[in-house]
């Protein structure tokens, strides 16, 4: 019978593979620790993480570098407005099977572990929304038929923020779905220095595999056995709750705040930090460290705000400022020290 | 393996003794914060409170306040703790407390669920309260000053609300001739009690009515009775006493009519003296029933002329009280004494008196003055209403000499409709620059 929190050896063990697994990534990717930190933390609880940032910043080389360190089958689609949904989810075909004819479903290529989907803002919205199902119940229905996609099954998307023609936006339901929305930001020159030293072009990093499928399975298993306490779980909610308006003065030009699904995705997160720091519970420290990468794209600024010049990050950090971790009054009498 | 146990104890117990003291200083922090308010208040209270009894001649000594003063205040606090109390924290949030401010990941409140180890002691482990020292000694220094300056600050004492107020001068007037009237055994000890009862009767009205239309018209009515009453016992006894005196002295030169006469007045003043509405003393009614005026042999002549002497000065101490019961009231004939001075001072009535303490006596200008006095009422004078707020209809504002103030610049026929810019066709219009209220409503419409 498995206990209801990680024991302190599962929790070691994860770590150590966590560290591996960062050492390697980190050999593929240069000056990014932050990114492939937050980008394995969103696959160890489960989440789908949707990358933002220029072309040759080295996106889709961490992912297909995360799919051979975890040896998880991965397949990329290019998404173009072309693309249509079965082109994703898969098409049945009239095959001949003991001569009859009849359809057989051939599956797409998001039957896979990991699916890299380049440029995602480029396919059409109904192409777009072919994900949904995929993303949250991890399973796709062709024809009336359901078919359930392997486990674990991950989307890590990208997407160009300055290319706007030809592009459709996420839709809020789709963008909802993803754990983290991160930024990938341009390499300083030391580390650009260090790829051209290191990397050649076309040239591939070669990538050992680290971590078994099973061991994975086991380090997902671990994280969601990370103990949350009532406080901090409170504190995720006291968050969630002021990004919407009229909640928190910080909210003020919030559209719409974030949802349900974006306290479970913190609660999430904030287990798989833990984990990977290597303590068995979730902490204050770790809500505030991914607060932004989970909630920066769910909240929806009015008109009002974008004019003003505010941004969703911005306003995370001040609900962060905002919200005590305890929700305790401070007396008159005691002031606050300033750290 | 117990090793270990022993230091998790060990650190456990350092830690809540960590937390308790959070706990305390956060505890002390609300209460504190809400008995300051109540100790401001109380001290205003308290101030108010001295100084209104100081004022009224209340002797407060510090030595007496500063026990009240403590006790109100210990009373104030355990209010404040009361109030307080709901906002107490408790051990465990100040646990949580002192693992935010270390940064510890929320392992104090983990190992205290026992869901975790406890993690090693912090030198200094500091909670991140800071008194404000300032708030907290503010309301205590307040307090103690409101209530030293009230027992400090000098005070003019009221006048005392139970001295005696001024009754209407017919009642002392009418105390004082009873008394006269009874010290000269002119009238009874009841009959004095009586008329006093009188006087009292009106003097148990509450004192705001003793000087009200009724009260005065009744002391008055009782005064004016009382005055006729004693002029009628003067007449009476003087009477009685100058037909004594006749029948004495000159009976040899009396007529037989004039005897009778006299006999006739002396029965009639005795009556009269009886059917007095004052109770003559008894002692004098029995001395003058005594005498038999047809025969005054039975009394020796000493004795005769000793009672004539005798109704003769109680007919004088009569009459002396009822001349002149003027208003400056003791009977005395103060009123001739201040017709008097008025006399004199008619005389000398040169102008008006040059004020401080020896002014007077004087008259006013207008009395006695050869020359009439020059107000200028003959003068004409401009009036001007300033406040228009209360001028009415038809007032005049005001008059003002002038042309009428006409645009003398000549202007032409304008063509009306023509457009200064004209744009031609296909041409597109930018605006480059909104005004606030044109991004207002921009605002509004894209929200």
């Amino acid at each position: 019978m498995t206990d209801a929190y990680a024991s302190d050896s599962e929790i070691q063990t994860a770590s150590q593979h966590v560290e591996a697994l960062r050492r390697t990534l980190n050999e593929v990717l240069f000056g990014q620790e932050e990114l492939i930190n937050l980008v394995l933390c969103g696959v160890i609880a489960r989440g789908h993480v949707l990358l933002e940032g220029l072309p040759g910043l080295g996106k889709t080389e961490l992912v297909k570098g995360l799919s051979k360190a975890l040896n998880l089958t991965t397949r990329r689609v290019q998404f173009t407005p072309d693309l249509l949904p079965g082109d994703i989810t898969g098409n049945p075909v009239l095959q001949e099977v003991d001569g009859k004819r009849e359809f057989v479903f051939q599956p797409g290529p998001i039957f896979t572990n990991l699916l890299l989907a380049d440029e995602i803002n480029r396919a059409s919205p109904k192409t777009q929304s072919a994900l949904l199902e995929a993303m949250q119940e991890r399973r796709v229905t062709v024809l009336g038929q359901t078919h359930t996609l392997p486990e674990p099954f991950f989307v890590l998307a990208t997407q160009n923020p300055i290319e706007l023609e030809g592009t459709y936006p996420l839709p809020e339901a789709q963008v909802d779905r993803f754990l983290f929305k991160l930024e990938v930001l341009r390499n300083s020159a030391e580390t650009l220095a260090r790829i051209v030293t290191h990397r050649e072009l076309g040239v591939e990093p070669q990538v050992s595999s680290m971590l078994t499928r099973e061991a994975f399975a086991q380090m997902q298993a671990t994280a969601r056995r990370i103990y949350l306490p009532e406080i901090v779980a409170d504190y995720i909610a006291r968050v969630v709750d002021a990004t919407h308006p009229g909640q928190s003065a910080a909210a003020a030009g919030v559209r719409f705040g974030a949802s349900p699904r974006a306290a479970l995705s913190l609660a999430a997160a904030s287990k798989a930090r833990a984990l990977m720091q290597g303590r068995p519970n979730a902490s204050f420290e770790d809500v505030q460290a991914l607060a932004l990468p989970v909630l920066n794209h769910r909240i929806l600024l009015d008109y009002t705000a974008r004019m003003d010049g505010k941004t969703s990050a911005g306003i995370v950090r001040a609900i962060l400022a905002e919200v005590p971790v305890q929700n305790l009054a401070t007396p008159g009498t005691l002031k606050e020290a300033a750290r | 393996m117990n090793a270990d146990m022993t230091n998790q104890v060990q650190l456990s117990t350092a830690w809540m003794q960590q937390a308790r003291r959070t706990r305390r200083k956060v505890n002390a922090g609300w209460w504190l914060a809400r008995a300051m308010p109540l100790l401001v208040i109380a001290g205003l209270a308290g101030f108010a409170v001295i100084f209104v009894l100081r004022s009224r001649g209340v002797d407060l000594p510090w030595q007496r306040v500063w026990p009240w003063a403590a006790g109100g205040g210990a009373i104030l606090m355990v209010a404040g703790w009361l109030m307080a109390r709901r906002q107490f924290i408790s051990t465990a949030q100040a646990l949580v407390r002192l693992e935010s401010e270390l940064r510890l990941h929320n392992a104090l409140t983990v190992a205290a669920a026992g869901r975790g180890a406890w993690p090693a002691l912090i030198e200094k482990a500091d909670d991140g309260w800071r008194w404000r020292w300032q708030t907290v000694g503010g309301p205590f220094a307040a307090y103690a000053a409101s209530l030293a300056l009230a027992l400090w600050l000098p005070v003019a004492q009221e006048a005392d609300a139970k001295a005696p107020v001024v009754e209407p001068q017919a009642w002392g007037q009418m105390e004082s001739w009873m008394e006269k009237l009874q010290e000269e055994q002119i009238v009874t000890e009841e009959e004095k009690e009586e008329q006093l009862a009188k006087i009292s009767d009106l003097r148990d009205q509450p004192p705001e009515k003793w000087f009200s239309h009724e009260s005065l018209n009744a002391g008055d009515t009782l005064k004016e009775q009382l005055q006729r009453d004693i002029q009628k016992l003067a007449q009476d006894l003087s009477t009685a006493e100058r037909s004594l005196n006749a029948l004495q002295n000159y009976a040899d030169q009396l007529s037989v009519a004039a005897k009778e006469q006299l006999l006739k007045d002396f029965d009639q003043a005795l009556a009269d003296m009886k059917a007095n509405a004052l109770e003559i003393d008894p002692k004098l009614m029995e001395a003058l029933a005594g005498i038999d005026p047809k025969d005054l042999k039975g009394l020796s002549k000493e004795q005769m002329d000793q009672l004539r002497e005798s109704m003769k000065k109680k007919a004088g101490e009569c009459n002396g009280l009822c001349e002149n019961p003027g208003f400056l009231g003791d009977g005395e004939g103060e009123d001739d004494k201040l017709a008097e001075m008025l006399g004199k001072m008619e005389g000398e009535g040169e102008g008006p008196g040059n004020g401080g303490i020896t002014r007077g006596p004087g008259t006013a200008p207008l009395t006695l003055s050869k020359e009439e006095n020059d107000f200028g009422t003959n003068k004409t004078e401009a009036v001007s209403n300033t406040d228009l707020s209360r001028a009415r209809v038809g007032d005049l504002m005001a008059i003002q000499d002038g042309k009428h103030e006409v645009d003398k610049t000549s202007a032409g026929p304008q063509a009306a409709g023509a457009v200064q810019n004209t744009g031609e066709g296909g041409q597109q219009v930018w605006r480059e620059s909104l005004t606030p209220e044109e991004k207002a409503v921009l605002k509004r419409v894209f929200r």
